[in-house]
């Protein structure tokens, strides 16, 4: 099938892609804040896609109204709250202030994604993780996600299968780090769509709780109003 | 409440507590403080409300605070001034409120204005006073109206009793401040 060998070739370049950035590398341990609007790039929905798109609605099926971070993509896309990376011996620590999200990835060679424990074991539709060097870059395959909504910022209502599979790409420059996200999905996505999101470094920065709480999140006090 | 407190309910560090006035460090204690505005009594007087499209907050930094995508839910394009009694003020996460009772003018009872702000982690990293919005106070918030919902919109700026101006910068701000390699926020250029 042509779009699984193309989207075979994408995924096969994201994996092995070398870093393009170039500079003073520094490592990624630190607490890290959105430089600017994330980009979303080739986003091409197959028609079971837009269907599934078409029947979202952003004031009763948004995840986040029930305390529930969507995917792992839809976390990095929240413009505020800021993400903190730790470097361990054999696993990479990832907590995301928003949602409370504290992803644990094993550094593990020869580890299948598929055969990873889940990485944020509150949430284990974010999937399974691994995680690898590529010099200094940080790359981190996910697979084995739930179905549902993907994202709910700049294309509210963006939907994923189970079938979806990651390849994030992490490189830090001086006090700038950049992730790369490959989505590839060929149930909802015509073609594998990148992700790409600008931190600056936040010095003296801390992980706050985030303690959502359903009753405080969703928008039912305000539905009876819904024109 | 002490920093040392503040350092450990909030995971806060102890850069950020020790800058914490007393005022301020009282009011991280958040479950105490929405209790205590809950309490509040109502005093319902109400001013006119005053729709104004104009393109002043067009072009302002908006206050990036996407968690349920302010962008789908709220008209960034239009801004509203609602004059009211404040009812209630829940700084929170996901999202603050602020509840306002609103007179239509002409006698009837008045409508609550529910009215969507940033997280209050954010406000705590940007320094916004969010403590002077006091419940019975009459004020003048001006929000984003909500693209669905009537009487239902997102803060961008209050006038408060004796005019003083309650602005939050926003995230941008903020994270220009960052870029320049501070974290003390700062207003300048923002309209």
């Amino acid at each position: 099938m042509k779009w699984t060998t193309t989207a075979t070739g994408l995924l096969a370049l994201a994996l092995a892609a070398p870093s393009a950035a170039q500079g003073d590398r520094v490592d990624l341990d630190g607490v890290w804040i959105l430089a600017d609007s994330a980009k979303f790039e080739n986003v091409e929905l197959t028609p079971g896609g837009e269907a599934a798109r078409a029947q979202y609605d952003s004031l009763r099926n948004d995840p986040g109204l029930k305390c529930i971070p969507a995917s792992i993509t839809r976390v990095m896309h929240t413009p505020s709250p800021p993400i903190a990376i730790r470097r361990r011996a054999d696993l990479i620590e990832i907590d995301y202030e928003f949602m409370d999200v504290h992803r644990r990835i094993p550094i593990k060679s020869g580890l299948a994604a598929k055969e990873a424990p889940y990485a944020v074991a509150e949430y284990p539709h974010l999937g399974r993780s691994v995680a690898r060097y590529e010099g200094e870059t940080l790359v981190v395959e996910t697979v084995d996600v739930g179905a549902g909504v993907h994202d709910t910022l700049g294309m509210p209502g963006l939907p994923q299968s189970e079938q979806m599979h990651t390849v994030e790409r992490f490189v830090a420059t001086g006090n700038r780090m950049e992730v790369a996200v490959t989505h590839v999905d060929p149930v909802f996505y015509a073609k594998p769509y990148v992700a790409t999101f600008s931190y600056l470094r936040l010095p003296g920065g801390a992980i706050l709780p985030w303690n959502c709480s359903p009753e405080e999140a969703n928008y039912d006090r305000f539905l009876s109003k819904d024109k | 409440m002490s920093r040392a407190t503040a350092l450990a309910l909030h995971g806060m560090s102890y850069r950020q507590a020790r800058r914490l006035s007393s005022d301020e460090l009282w009011s991280v204690n958040l479950g105490a403080i929405v209790d205590s505005w809950r309490g509040g009594e109502l005093m319902i007087r109400i001013s006119a409300v005053t729709a104004l499209v104009t393109a002043y907050l067009c072009l302002a930094q908006p206050a990036a605070n996407a968690h349920h995508s302010v962008a789908a839910n709220f008209d960034q394009s239009k801004t509203v001034s609602v004059t009211g009694r404040i009812k209630e003020v829940d700084i929170r996460n996901p999202h603050s409120q602020i509840t306002l009772d609103v007179s239509p003018g002409d006698g009837d009872s008045a409508v609550e204005w529910f009215i969507e702000w940033s997280d209050v982690n954010s406000l705590i990293r940007r320094s916004v006073p969010y403590e002077q919005l006091k419940v019975g106070d009459e004020v003048t918030i001006t929000i984003n109206p909500s693209r669905r919902l009537p009487n239902v919109g997102y803060f961008r700026q209050a006038v408060l009793p004796g005019g003083k101006i309650l602005r939050d910068c926003g995230f941008g701000a903020f994270r220009e401040s960052v870029a320049r390699g501070s974290t003390e926020i700062s207003c300048e250029g923002q309209p």
